[in-house]
């Protein structure tokens, strides 16, 4: 499991995550990305290099949402592969957490 | 070390430990079993779900063995795994020796809440049983003995 972040403009963040987000992937990268979270408000993680998630990832992704939200700002979810968006839909992930594209306009998603 | 062997062309058999590796191994050997038997990738990926769902609650909350004269060295964490192939169907079926646990009863949560009171866990159960097409529980004498098929 990989993670990689870069500031985008007017305050958004990328969180980019690669690889297997099962129970091993999530207790590697959970800190980390819980860490991210709660210093930044508006956060885009790009999935689309993401091959499978379990319950444990789906955990992570929503600790991360959790603190977004505690600053004033919001989590969505950039391109999952279909077998990924699939368990999100199936948990109601995308309830609390929207799923974008990349012709979704960020400036629409965070009002920025 | 897990043991390994494979009956025919009809079943394979593996016994794994309770660690969080040997969950990563699993669905591992799953998937070459997937692709002999030349499995769509949707039915796949059904299938590592459910391991991992379910490999994961062993791993992490069956460590209280069923018989109290015995202690965890003594007894460690033993998940064996049987996948048959059937004419219609695949049946995965898991055997444990941890402590009781009816994953067919267990209640299947999803996200229900806003985010402000939203719990973030719990949602393996719903995808045991959205990603299979049917499972069934049974206690033994030796633990759990779960069985989840996948319709081909």
């Amino acid at each position: 499991m990989k993670l990689e972040t870069v500031d985008l403009a007017n305050g958004v963040t990328k969180i980019s995550l690669a690889g297997r987000l099962d129970i091993q992937g999530a207790l590697k990268v959970d800190g980390e990305f819980a860490a991210i979270a709660e210093a930044k408000k508006n956060i885009v993680v790009d999935l689309s290099e993401v091959t499978f998630l379990a319950s444990l990832g789906i955990r992570t992704l929503i600790v991360g949402a959790k603190a977004a939200a505690n600053n004033g700002g919001k989590l969505v979810l950039l391109n999952p592969q279909p077998n990924v968006e699939s368990v999100l839909r199936s948990s109601n992930v995308d309830t609390v957490m929207p799923i974008i594209n990349d012709a979704t306009p960020l400036a629409t998603v965070f009002g920025a | 070390m897990p043991s390994s062997s494979h009956t025919a062309e009809t079943g394979w058999r593996r016994v794994f430990s309770g660690s969080i590796a040997d969950v990563t191994a699993a669905s591992a050997w799953v998937e070459r079993i997937a692709a002999s038997l030349k499995l769509p990738g949707k039915l796949t990926f059904a299938m590592q779900v459910c391991l991992e769902e379910l490999m994961s609650n062993i791993a992490r909350h069956g460590k209280v063995h069923s018989f109290p004269t015995e202690t965890d060295a003594d007894n460690p964490l033993s998940i064996s795994i049987d996948i048959d192939v059937l004419a219609d169907r695949i049946a995965m079926t898991f055997e444990d020796n941890g402590r009781p646990f009816d994953v067919e009863k267990a209640p299947a949560k999803v996200v229900d809440q806003p985010l402000e009171q939203l719990w973030p866990g719990g949602l393996g159960i719903n995808l045991i049983k959205s990603f299979s097409h049917n499972i069934e529980y049974r206690r033994t004498d030796a633990g759990n003995r779960v069985t989840v098929d996948f319709m081909r």
